[in-house]
């Protein structure tokens, strides 16, 4: 079975080429987008969690605990099976806030430089065993292949190749969160190449050894199932612990970290991904037991770890081939995943490059030299170590001390009162306990320790597995617990707890920024970053927010900032990105009343919909149904907050504005498009709850609108502000005037015969006069009388023909009101005027007591529009000689205005809808019904109310209209027009 | 979501109660784990249908 070293070295570089084809097939895109981003090479890739650790030393583990190797595969798959509520809810936390590693994921959590540090360091001591095992499996194999003694420089020239590779299709993307899909690529055609080789290794052993299942079966039966019969059979509880400890890799071993949440392509492919591991793993393991026992019958001599090498043959080679798959997998993602982090949480902590660098070339290219560092350094522990420890050993160790990071990654989804203080004395603890028990007597060959009492302290390393796993990690949550409980959390951590929990959405209150446009964003950053780098971040998180660069609402303002905290974390980790942008993107203030972010809130609101259960389901879906009731409501709504930031705009304000919602939500009232900023911000500032009928021109058309408002400032909303009603009623109002002018025209029709009859007898006179003026020419004084006379009573025609036109052309001014002095007396007087022209009108006592000096500002027309309706209303109600009176008088702050007569009264039945449009009480012919309901548009739009009483408080028959008119009215802005 | 309370209490019975599936060992059904496990993987499967048609709902 002896090779050389030269093939060998041709066989694995070989090897290793064929993989640079296939990440750079993906490089040039010559392999469709469909394969490449397909689940199935995504749960390929993850199929690199079985390293050469399963490879080879899952022999190990099968010799040591029988199936206890088992929990190698199942723990994993049971981590797997919990992908909703463990592997998603970290997915989806990663992919918010731009976060690569478990680092960053802690140090984002606990919002702490120091815990970033800690974690970096711990991943550190604990994966470099993990890695030193991989190299060391391949320097054995090259050893047992060639029996060469010194398999180093061979293992050296591999761990340089794929150190090539790794900087090469490793570090490609600048951001650490973009996939390298080329890499995935070819780590996934690696799991296949070991899935493939083994199943056939496992095959062969069957067949060739056993000669199938029944030969299997008998030899079982001759020599014992001797994995159910290991030396060292697991208890219960050492079962467990490693079902534990391997269930924890899933989230807590920084490669498998980094392939599932920073290369994965979707949460449907993790979804796929929580069923087909599984199955690739236990297609992975089912070989072991046929090899492990193909070794046993074959007698052979080979270590237990490299059982598959026992076939002999060109066999060995594939199983070479396969480990160094498996191996080379490992080492190039470990590598991967831990670079960033050295780089993030280590080197940037204390070295942050000038503004003046280029510091995207500046990260990437330490990067790669991280990453060649880290082999090197893995290579460096594989020579100290591999001489005293097996594989098993190894991997065992690493996997402890990883297991320290659990209970603060489910504490960080699922315990939002956990602090840093806790966290990091937990860790020191279990970290302590696990450098003590295993770290020392492993790495650096120590087995005693000097105890303070005096005494010595045997370490008897892995064999003490158990009690250091249970020892540590007991020790890791009890104080991870206490001091969470008894110290308090910081304002920073309690925000970060919030972003992480599971059960509490973060609600940022809606703070302002210095920077307040996209300029200033650029301006603030380039102190740190530079100038070019600062408006290259600006730029990018403006297209990923699809923000326009002028936009300037406070909201947008906000989203910047978040997301180019994003992507700075995404380049060089949170710690770093919250300390630039808290540094040069600080808030204005960050006072206690500041109000929630309630844009923030409704968006993660629509992405926790389909994980919200119970209660908070049901007053979602009721969130939903109010919500929808407002947006689509005919009437214009738009909600303000207290510092009158925009938080609604329905769609009926869309349309009444032109204003889509997206445009204006999140910005000040004042910065609203022209003229809607002065009309809101005008009537915000007006103490009066309506404005009835503003005009507002826009494209040369008049609007009239009528706006409400109303305070939220009751203790029970949570969210205080101003919510604004906008009613369009230029449609109402132009019905309203052409009614008005028709009922204008239907009274100067009932008019039309007094009218007559009021110039027919001028005329009359003016006949006679100038009859007699024939007879009188010779007498100039009879002439002038005459002549005198004759004006008189063209005078007399002038004015009735003069009362009567501006009546009727009164309503031709259906485009505004015109506010001003009116002198109460003369309009009652004008009012009484026109109905006397009537036939029915004449009989009547007609007496105006309204005081001269009462005015009030309105349109004069209109008002004797309302006289005219209410004086001719009580005309027809009354019989010949009725009273009629018209009266006026002040009411502390109002005008109060009485038309009585002593007619027959109004029926209570008829009192309620006297104002109702066509409501009349009049024989058919003689009344429209729109009279009264006229009366009590032009009270409303003079800010007045109408009573009808009946019967009359002076006469004590009969009816009596009563009209109150503010005597503050809104005057000023109608004169304006 | 309830759902996912369930299977994670199910879950961790099964990892209490794990070293008790695997008791009967015997040279005749070396294999018995695998059949476990393949079960545990058609539950995961049918987790994964479940969960679908929830969050079609």
């Amino acid at each position: 079975m002896s090779f050389t070293l030269t093939q060998i070295f041709v066989l694995g570089v070989g090897y290793l080429s064929i993989l640079f084809a296939c990440a750079w097939i993906v490089e040039r895109g010559w392999l469709p987008q469909r394969l490449v981003r397909h689940p199935l090479v995504y749960v390929l890739a993850l199929g690199m969690y079985a390293s050469a650790w399963a490879f080879y030393g899952s022999f190990g583990m099968a010799e040591r605990y029988g199936y206890g190797y088992l929990t190698y595969y199942l723990g994993i798959s049971a981590a797997f099976v919990l992908t909703p509520v463990l592997l998603t809810p970290l997915l989806r936390l990663t992919r918010t806030y731009q976060l690569s590693s478990l680092a960053d994921l802690f140090a984002f959590r606990f919002r702490s430089r120091w815990v970033g540090m800690l974690v970096t360091l711990g991943l550190l001591a604990g994966t470099m065993p993990l890695l030193a095992l991989q190299i060391q499996a391949i320097g054995d194999v090259i050893h047992l292949l060639t029996n060469e003694s010194s398999p180093y420089h061979l293992a050296f020239v591999f761990c340089a190749v794929i150190s090539l590779f790794a900087t090469l299709f490793g570090a490609r993307h600048i951001s650490l969160r973009e996939r390298h899909e080329s890499l995935l690529v070819a780590i996934a055609f690696e799991s296949l190449v070991k899935l493939v080789a083994f199943l056939a290794l496992g095959a062969v052993t069957l067949w060739l050894v056993f000669d199938g299942f029944d030969g299997l079966e008998n030899w079982l039966i001759t020599h014992g199932d001797s994995l159910a019969a290991a030396v060292q059979p697991l208890e219960d509880n050492q079962w467990r612990t490693l079902l534990l400890l391997f269930f924890a890799t899933a989230v807590s071993m920084p490669h498998i970290f980094h392939i599932i949440f920073t290369e994965n392509p979707s949460e449907t492919a993790l979804r796929q991904a929580s069923w087909m591991l599984p199955i690739f793993l236990l297609l992975l393991a089912l070989p072991v037991p046929v090899i492990y026992w193909g070794h046993q019958a074959l007698g052979s001599s080979l270590p237990i770890e490299y059982a598959s090498l026992s076939l002999g043959g060109y066999w060995t080679l594939l199983s070479f081939i396969a480990g160094l798959a498996a191996a080379s997998g490992t080492i190039i993602v470990i590598t991967l995943a831990l670079a960033p982090m050295v780089l993030n949480h280590l080197v940037l902590a204390v070295y942050q490059p000038p503004a003046h660098f280029d510091i995207y070339y500046w990260l990437i290219w330490m990067r790669r030299l991280l990453i060649a560092s880290l082999i090197f350094i893995g290579y460096l522990v594989y020579l100290v170590v591999s001489a005293h420890h097996d594989l098993a050993t190894l991997g065992l160790s690493a996997f402890i001390a990883t297991l320290q990071f659990l209970p603060g990654i489910l504490a960080l989804l699922y315990w939002p009162t956990a602090n840093r203080k806790g966290l990091l004395a937990g860790l020191t603890a279990g970290f302590g306990v696990w450098a003590i028990g295993l770290g020392f007597p492993l790495m650096l060959d120590i087995h005693q320790l000097a105890l303070p009492g005096g005494g010595l302290l045997e370490l008897r390393g892995i064999d003490d597995w158990f009690q250091v796993t249970i020892l540590a990690i007991t020790s890791n949550i009890l104080i991870f617990i206490v001091i969470s409980l008894v110290t308090d959390a910081s304002e920073e951590e309690k925000a970060g707890a919030l972003a992480c929990s599971q059960d509490a959405l973060l609600q940022p209150k809606r703070l302002q920024l210095k920077a307040r446009t996209c300029e200033d964003f650029t301006r603030f950053l380039s102190i740190p970053l530079g100038q070019e780098t600062a408006q290259r971040e600006v730029t990018r998180a403006l297209n990923e927010l699809g923000l326009h660069p002028a936009d300037a609402r406070p909201y947008s303002m906000r989203r910047l900032r978040d997301q180019i905290q994003a992507n700075l974390s995404g380049l060089m980790g949170p710690a770093v990105a919250q300390e630039l942008t808290d540094r040069y993107l600080p808030w204005k203030t960050k006072s206690a009343d500041s109000e929630d972010d309630i844009h923030y809130v409704e968006r993660h609101l629509e992405e926790y919909r389909t994980r919200l259960t119970g209660m908070a389901r049901e007053l979602d879906k009721l969130r939903r149904h109010h919500r929808q009731t407002l947006l689509h409501l005919p009437v214009g709504i738009c909600t303000l907050g207290r510092d009158q930031e925009v938080l609604m705009w329905n769609r009926a304000m869309e349309k009444l504005t032109g204003i889509s919602g997206d445009q204006v939500i999140g910005s000040r009232i004042r910065h609203l498009p022209e003229p809607w900023n002065n009309l809101l911000d005008e009537f915000l500032q007006n103490p009066n709850r309506q404005a009835y009928r503003q005009p507002l021109e826009q494209q040369n058309k008049t609007r009239w609108l009528t706006l409400h408002k109303a305070r939220l400032d009751d203790p029970v909303a949570v969210m205080g502000g101003t919510v604004l009603l906008v009613e369009d009623q230029s449609e109402v109002k132009e019905l309203e005037d052409k009614l008005l002018h028709n009922e204008r025209l239907a009274s100067i029709g009932r008019l039309a015969a007094g009218v007559a009859h009021e110039i027919g007898n001028p005329v009359t006179g003016i006949s006679s006069l100038a009859q007699n003026l024939r007879y009188d020419a010779e007498e100039p004084d009879a002439v002038r009388e005459t002549s005198t006379q004759i004006l008189q009573l063209t005078n007399r025609i002038t004015a009735i023909v003069h009362s009567l036109v501006s009546f009727a052309h009164a309503g031709r001014h259906s485009d505004s009101l015109r506010f001003e002095q009116v002198k109460l007396h003369d309009a009652f007087q004008e009012a009484i005027n026109l109905i006397s022209l009537s036939n029915r009108g004449r009989n009547r006592q007609y007496t105006n007591n309204c005081p001269e000096q009462l005015v009030m500002q309105g349109d004069g027309q209109r008002l004797i529009q309302v006289f005219v309706n209410l004086i001719g209303n009580a005309r027809d109600a009354t019989q010949d000689g009725g009273q009629i009176l018209c009266c006026g008088y002040q009411e502390n702050h109002h005008l109060v205005l009485e038309v009585h007569d002593d007619g027959c009264g109004i029926p209570a039945e008829h009192l309620q809808h006297l104002f109702e449009p066509f409501y009349t009480t009049k024989q058919a012919g003689e009344g429209t019904g729109l009279g009264l309901a006229l009366v009590y548009s032009i009270v409303e739009e003079h800010h007045g109310q109408i009573q009808a009483i009946s019967p009359s408080p002076i006469s004590g028959k009969g009816s009596c209209f009563r009209c109150r008119f503010p005597i503050t009215a809104n005057a000023p802005e109608y004169q304006e027009q | 979501m309830y759902f996912y309370r369930l299977v994670l209490v199910l879950v961790t019975i099964g990892y209490f109660f794990s070293p008790w599936f695997l008791l009967p060992w015997g040279s005749s059904n070396w294999y018995q784990p695998f059949l476990m496990w393949l079960a545990l993987i058609g539950g995961t499967l049918w987790l994964e249908q479940k969960r679908r048609l929830e969050q079609l709902e």
